[in-house]
């Protein structure tokens, strides 16, 4: 029996989180929760305790990163896996400035919302 | 849009459903990107006359890392690639002084933005590249993920 998987999207975009919404949903059977910002992201990841949080890094006000250090910062939420989800053209570039957020991962945007959460269940280990 | 996927998740793979489900949300998505692409045409057609400034440019930036985010999603890959050399340009036209280099980097970005419209009108294309290893990257190989949560500093 596949184990429901419970997993908090973070975009401002509404329409990219409702796209990754269907994809979870409908391709794995995953449960999923989304957020339109950090700030209430930050509050979910400890009242909805997702598996894990797959979280846009530019977003106005409270970004990826400092939504990501955040949480790795609430001791009801510290070890939650972060998967970062950018259209950043070079992320690695980045990685040195995201060490210190002890990310599962980086998914780049655009995705492709059929083989989204086979590359998640990939960067966390998950079968099944 | 909430609920689009419980919407349309009664019959038909999950493939079909959620090709079902881009393509709806991808009609509203491509009007928004078509107007995220017609404000960076109009305030780069407005920088002829008044050069804009560092934090507007920034902004444009912005706007066209959304695109370059969501049009390839949507069915617009080449559209996400122009959208995020747009970017690029603006971001760095917007740490420069007003000199000729920087003119000549917004003209081009100027020109692409063209493009960038133009593509956006187009059939959109769902026949996603390749995704996965060799995109995106779990956080052993990025080296970005190795520190302990409990190390992070606060």
């Amino acid at each position: 029996m596949s184990v429901v998987r419970h997993v908090l999207v973070v975009d401002d975009d509404d329409l990219l989180a409702e796209v990754a919404r269907a994809a979870l949903e409908l391709v794995a059977g995953w449960q999923v929760t989304t957020a339109g910002s950090g700030a209430q992201a930050q509050l979910l990841a400890v009242s909805a305790r997702p598996d894990v949080v797959l979280l846009d890094v530019m977003m106005p006000g409270q970004d990826g990163p400092a939504t990501a250090l955040a949480i790795r910062s609430n001791p009801d939420s510290a070890e939650v896996p972060i998967i970062f989800l950018t259209a950043k053209s070079h992320p690695e570039e980045e990685n040195h400035r995201w060490r210190h957020l002890a990310l599962a991962g980086v998914i780049p945007k655009p995705f492709d919302p059929m083989t989204l959460s086979a590359h998640m269940a990939r960067i966390l280990g998950w079968s099944g | 849009m909430v609920g689009v996927s419980a919407q349309l998740q009664a019959g038909g793979s999950p493939a079909d459903s959620v090709g079902a489900v881009v393509r709806l949300i991808g009609e509203h998505a491509r009007e928004v990107n078509q107007r995220r692409a017609a404000d960076i045409a109009a305030a780069l057609a407005r920088d002829i006359r008044e050069p804009l400034q560092p934090a507007e440019l920034t902004e444009l930036a912005d706007l066209a890392h959304q695109v370059a985010g969501s049009a390839g999603t949507f069915g617009f890959a080449d559209a996400s690639g122009l959208a995020s050399s747009i970017e690029r340009m603006l971001a760095e036209s917007a740490l420069g002084q007003v000199t000729r280099l920087r003119a000549t980097q917004l003209r081009t970005a100027q020109v692409r933005v063209r493009r960038l419209c133009e593509q956006l009108a187009a059939e959109p294309d769902y026949d996603y590249p390749d995704s996965g290893d060799e995109h995106g990257t779990d956080a052993f190989s990025a080296g970005v993920g190795l520190a302990d949560p409990r190390d992070v500093p606060v």
